[in-house]
């Protein structure tokens, strides 16, 4: 399996690997129900009848305000905190080939194991025009804190909003192939952005160093440079990335969004240009549909990259997830990775349930066909492996909010 | 042929009638429309409380910037901590919505419910009674305390959440309540607004009551819908900088 990006195939478990990307850009996102999260009354009246108006207030003159919502959101607040710890135990059972013919125990293998991790986040913003954000995160067994994000913003007279330090940027439409995100190297390394707010059209310079691209202080032609706008018509967005480093070469990436008959569509286009080798490109085309009653989501991309990109060819991707079957808290999926090159691939059905209060259970049934015999699944960054055809995989996670 | 020229004359004249009827119903609209729209900026704080049986109560807290002339609205969740930092930003045809774990933004024509509640993203913008609808039916009725023209709509395009409804416009020229229905008759939620709070010379609701026709649950062997209250406090027509009707802002402001 080792044909498809670690990234795409950086599924979680079953269902949660479904749920990250299609819930990422969630047109509708659930609020969180008071049972994990605040107290509330509820709405109080049950019915619409008459009674309600006959007893309704009259009319009245708003108060004006001593302070509106937009100063309320400029005044700043000096420091919060939020963070989660997480505990997770797994379990895995499979076969390293699926014994069509052979005894059941033949090629059989099970293990097991848990992970324990932790995030702090801090955002100060001490006026309306600056504001640092910090995320670390902290794993078992070495405790060594990571810096996730470390940024300073700084609004220049409403006219440039400047982020400099370690920050997650996003390039591209892609939901499962991310060749059009040029500037994902910013996660391990920092960057400075200036974001130009203009309604529709979206303007915005970036800066890029990363530790890993040279050794000691950066030079100016170490950087990487770039260029994103966008603009919107109506119901379609086009965008038009470009990024340069001058001992690599230049990126670029172009991007198409739409909708029609409530499904959006988009696509990307990305051209590497380089001193050393030929021309690469890479093309997608996906689409996402979100359906409410009942809860269904779709979504699917055809990705084609030529030989210099990582994981040439075609291949596809497709993932559908029910949500909260029959008013459970039971959400069911599959998602489908296939590379038609080596015409192999992987298929994961699953469920999540939270049983309990802040515990989540995922069972996973993912099935791996073709050449290359390794199930890949857990965090999408980092998955990790099952040397098998088909597994059951169950992980229980219980996870504390602050 | 007398009687003929007379059937003729009465068609005639209640066709007109129809016309004069339509016409009043479509200004009376459209004072309806005038008075809950902004020509200004309007921003406000919205807490708009769901309640699932069986499942439990959510309460999700927005800052709401509107600009209904120029098409415009941006959506701040501030609450629950899960979700802050999520915003929407429309402008015209165009809605952006902004996720702030992935720094990304997804561009959707969704017309979809908000925040996966009861609320229509619709709700949340201008008012377009009298261009979107036409008046299939009128009568007189009482509705609690209110005088009401209670007037039958059909909506003369496909861009709207709600194909029929059915409005309760009190003799000050406010809905006081409505019924949203699909194509085929069915109804598919119940609107009442029973206090509205005057800000300069616009109204804006203090509580607004959705009951889901469709969503709920069987509990103890009777159908419970969901509900949502969203309440409005903190409503300003003090000018908003343009800069806050863009996807920069969003990424400023977000979690």
């Amino acid at each position: 399996m080792s044909f498809l990006p670690r990234r795409l195939l950086g599924a979680l478990l079953a269902v949660s690997c479904l749920g990250p990307f299609l819930a990422a850009q969630d047109a509708a996102p659930p609020a969180e129900a008071s049972p994990g999260g605040e107290e509330a009354p509820a709405p109080g009246e049950t019915t619409i009848d008459d009674d309600m108006f006959s007893d309704a207030p009259d009319d009245v003159v708003a108060e004006v305000p001593t302070g509106t919502v937009l100063d309320e959101l400029e005044r700043g607040k000096l420091l919060a905190w939020s963070g989660s710890v997480s505990a997770r135990a797994l379990a895995s059972a499979g076969w390293e080939t699926v014994p069509w013919n052979g005894g059941a125990l033949d090629g059989f293998t099970a293990g097991g194991g848990g992970s324990f991790a932790s995030t702090l986040a801090f955002d100060v913003r001490p006026d309306g025009i600056t504001r640092v954000h910090g995320a670390f995160t902290t794993e078992y067994p070495d405790f060594v804190p990571y810096a996730k994000e470390l940024f300073l913003d700084y609004d220049l007279a409403s006219v440039v909003y400047f982020r400099a330090g370690r920050q997650v940027l996003s390039w591209g439409a892609g939901r499962f192939f991310k060749d059009g995100n040029l500037v994902a190297d910013s996660e391990e390394g920092a960057a400075v952005k200036a974001g130009v707010p203009v309604g529709r059209l979206g303007l915005s310079f970036v800066a890029i160093d990363r530790p890993a691209w040279h050794s000691g202080e950066a030079a100016l032609r170490e950087i990487a440079v770039g260029l994103m706008s966008d603009i919107a018509f109506g119901t379609t967005e086009f965008s038009l990335g470009g990024l340069y480093r001058a001992v690599e070469g230049g990126k670029a990436v172009a991007t198409v969004k739409s909708s029609l008959w409530g499904f959006d569509l988009y696509g990307d286009a990305v051209l590497r240009l380089s001193t050393s080798y030929e021309p690469a490109y890479a093309a997608l085309g996906g689409f996402y549909w979100d359906h409410v009653d009942p809860s269904i989501r779709l979504a699917g991309e055809y990705r084609f990259a030529s030989s210099d990109f990582v994981d040439p060819g075609h291949a596809i991707a497709l993932a559908v997830l029910f949500r909260k079957l029959g008013g459970s808290s039971v959400d069911a999926g599959v998602r489908w990775d296939h590379d038609f090159g080596s015409a192999s691939g992987q298929v994961t059905p699953g469920l999540s349930l939270s049983p309990w209060r802040r515990v989540d259970v995922v069972i996973g049934l993912p099935f791996a066909y073709g050449s290359d015999m390794v199930i890949e699944y857990g965090d999408e960054e980092d998955p990790e492996l099952f040397p098998g055809s088909a597994a059951v995989i169950i992980a229980v996670t219980v996870t504390v909010k602050f | 042929m007398k009687r003929v020229r007379t059937l003729a004359c009465l068609c005639a004249f209640a066709a007109v009638q129809a016309v004069v009827a339509q016409a009043d119903f479509k200004a009376l609209l459209a004072k309806v429309d005038a008075l809950v729209s902004f020509d200004g900026d309007f921003s406000a704080e919205y807490t708009v409380m769901q309640e699932n049986p069986g499942v439990g109560t959510s309460v999700t807290t927005l800052a709401m910037f509107r600009r209904d002339k120029a098409s415009k609205y941006l959506i701040l969740i501030l609450k629950p901590e899960s979700d802050k930092g999520k915003g929407y930003l429309k402008i015209d045809g165009s809605l952006w919505l902004y996720d702030p774990v992935g720094r990304s933004f997804t561009f959707t024509s969704s017309q979809e419910r908000f925040q996966n509640s009861n609320a229509r993203n619709s709700d949340f913008t201008r008012s377009t009674l009298a261009l979107d609808y036409d008046i299939a039916g009128s009568k007189r009725e009482k509705l609690g305390k209110f005088d009401c023209w209670v007037l039958d709509l059909r909506a003369n395009n496909n861009e709207v959440s709600f194909p029929k409804m059915r409005v309760w416009i009190s003799d000050d020229n406010l809905v006081r309540k409505s019924e949203d229905y699909s194509l085929s008759g069915q109804l598919m939620r119940t609107t009442a607004i029973p206090t509205y709070q005057k800000v300069g010379d616009r109204f804006v609701p203090v509580d607004i009551y959705l009951v889901d026709a469709l969503r709920g649950k069987t509990i103890n062997g009777k159908f419970q819908s969901e509900k949502t209250k969203i309440s409005v406090a903190k409503p300003s027509l003090a000018p908003v900088p343009d800069s806050v009707y863009s996807k920069a802002y969003l990424e400023k402001v977000g979690k």
